[in-house]
């Protein structure tokens, strides 16, 4: 084909040719390998990495969007800022103070403890300590509109009863930087509405946000700058329209390859 | 590209001590509810299983072998209760970090955290079983005595013991699974060699250094010298099971945080 086809162009450096502002985060060439599968004592299959060699920053109060394809290191690169994993080349700055920590809901959960019980055990392994989460109790339990359920079991509770007390807690950790994967709201149809209005409202405001997302028009809609992600490593980073374009532009054309081979054999 | 400015630090955010506490001991708090409430009887089962078997080794041992004297049954039941308490909690700890993988996926926890929850809970399981013990030592005609000032240095090397090979196994397991299958053959094996059922006098000398170099026989005989004999254990060997104890829990606490962010690689 004559045109040139900007998906295998090297990624642009758009976001760091801007004299760097101070960040909260960031990744210098950095890297992440899984070791390989083990069965018995052999080892089968390469070490794999789940990212390579990524460069990027995250700004104080700016909406970082995360896009690509299933397993192109999304989600590695969200628990590598986390301080889940740790860069197996390259190194993370972060600035001082700047705890970074992923939306997880129902962290820990027990069926066998209470609500109450589950929402402390919950706020420790995400961060907080005793007093914290008894200062956000009662915040946590009136957003999740659980104020009668609260000493029950939690095997008592409905799915969606769960989930909101999963989104409740998680919502209260408030680090400096969110990592949000994929949830933008959970529970029953009210209550995915009033989650996601509350992390709309936080990622509009001057919350420092990454956000790792499927949904194109979220991302549109609530990030300052996108990061584009393809087989671990970056493929774009600049401003969330530019980004975008050149993603759709690509998905587009592999689209029409894709059925100009037909019915030929996928590659 | 700029210097970095001076505020952005290499180091990763490390949660404070305190923290660290509070977390392992709500862990252990909701394992032990966790526990309690999965069963009808509960708590009660902490003390019918050491039951059981204390009956199976009383009858075997003391009524069909003929072996031990009238003494035998409450020998049993401090060298079922003390090794009930190693086997339980090194077995439970060794597994806890990769029994929690899909959590630490999740969300960054100091890794120590699980075993040390693991034994505190079972620590709280084996003070009561050791309460009825106590009353059934009384029923026996064993009462408190002065020797039991001994008892908290005692629990202290037991507990010291037992949360260092804790440790140690948490630590190993993810990366060789199979040790899990190996420990439990270990402590069916331990459990002659640490003498449940005999007395470490009571072995011909040629063979009494393999049991004497056991930390858990030299332990068990030391809670018996209390409890039955109302003897102070004789410190030095305490001491050395003491020294070993904590090298043991500072090499797992070393290999927990060495492997700190490697442990959530392991479980896909």
């Amino acid at each position: 084909m004559p045109e040139i086809d900007l998906c295998e162009a090297p990624w642009d450096r758009v976001g760091l040719d801007a004299p760097e502002p101070e960040a909260l985060l960031r990744l210098r060439g950095v890297g992440v390998c899984y070791p390989p599968a083990r069965r018995r004592l052999r080892r089968v299959g390469e070490p794999w990495w789940a990212l390579r060699d990524l460069c990027c920053e995250v700004r104080p109060g700016e909406a970082l969007g995360v896009i690509g394809r299933n397993g192109t290191g999304k989600s590695t690169l969200l628990k590598l800022m986390a301080g889940i994993l740790a860069p197996d080349e390259g190194r993370i700055e972060r600035a001082a103070g700047a705890r970074a920590s992923l939306l997880s809901l129902k962290v820990g959960f027990a069926p066998h403890l209470s609500g109450r019980e589950n929402v402390i055990l919950s706020g420790l392994l995400l961060g907080l300590s005793r007093r914290e989460i008894r200062e956000r109790m009662d915040a946590i339990v009136d957003f999740a509109e659980l104020r009668e359920w609260i000493d029950q079991p939690l095997s008592a509770y409905s799915a969606g009863m769960a989930a909101r007390l999963g989104f409740s807690t998680a919502f209260q950790i408030d680090p400096e930087v969110l990592l949000i994967d994929e949830v933008l709201g959970v529970g029953d149809a009210a209550f995915v509405a009033k989650s996601s209005a509350v992390l709309r409202e936080k990622m509009r405001s001057n919350k420092t946000v990454v956000l790792v997302s499927h949904n194109l028009a979220a991302v549109r809609e609530l990030c300052d700058r996108a990061l584009w992600l393809e087989g671990g490593v970056a493929r774009a980073l600049g401003k969330t329209q530019a980004v975008l374009a050149e993603y759709d532009e690509c998905m587009q054309r592999e689209a029409r390859r894709g059925r100009a081979a037909e019915p030929g054999a996928k590659r | 590209m700029s210097a970095a400015s001076p505020a952005l630090a290499s180091a990763p955010h490390r949660p404070r001590a305190r923290h660290t506490l509070e977390l392992i001991l709500f862990k252990a708090f909701a394992e032990l509810r966790a526990e309690s409430s999965r069963t009808y009887a509960g708590y009660l089962w902490w003390v019918l299983e050491p039951l059981f078997t204390l009956a199976v080794y009383a009858l075997v041992f003391g009524a069909f072998l003929q072996r031990g004297g009238p003494d035998y049954v409450p020998f049993l039941a401090v060298g079922i209760v003390v090794f009930r308490w190693f086997s339980v909690s090194v077995g439970r700890a060794a597994d806890s970090i990769w029994q929690h993988r899909g959590l630490i996926e999740r969300v960054h926890v100091p890794k120590l955290v699980f075993p040390s929850a693991a034994v505190l809970a079972d620590a709280a399981k084996v003070a009561f079983l050791f309460a009825v013990l106590a009353v059934f030592l009384a029923a026996w005609g064993h009462a408190p005595n002065a020797a039991w000032l001994a008892l908290p240095g005692l629990f202290a090397a037991m507990f010291l013991f037992v949360l260092g090979l804790a440790f140690v196994f948490a630590a190993l397991v993810p990366f060789v699974p199979d040790l899990q299958l190996l420990l439990a053959n270990a402590f069916r094996l331990l459990a002659f060699a640490s003498g449940i059922f005999f007395s470490i006098s009571e072995v011909p000398p040629e063979y009494r250094f393999l049991v004497a170099w056991n930390p858990l026989a030299v332990l068990i005989d030391a809670f018996r010298a209390v409890l039955l004999h109302a003897e102070p254990p004789a410190p030095q060997p305490l001491l050395w099971i003491a020294a070993l104890s904590l090298a043991c829990l500072l090499a797992g606490a070393a290999l927990m945080r060495r492997f700190d962010r490697v442990y959530p690689k392991l479980g896909r």
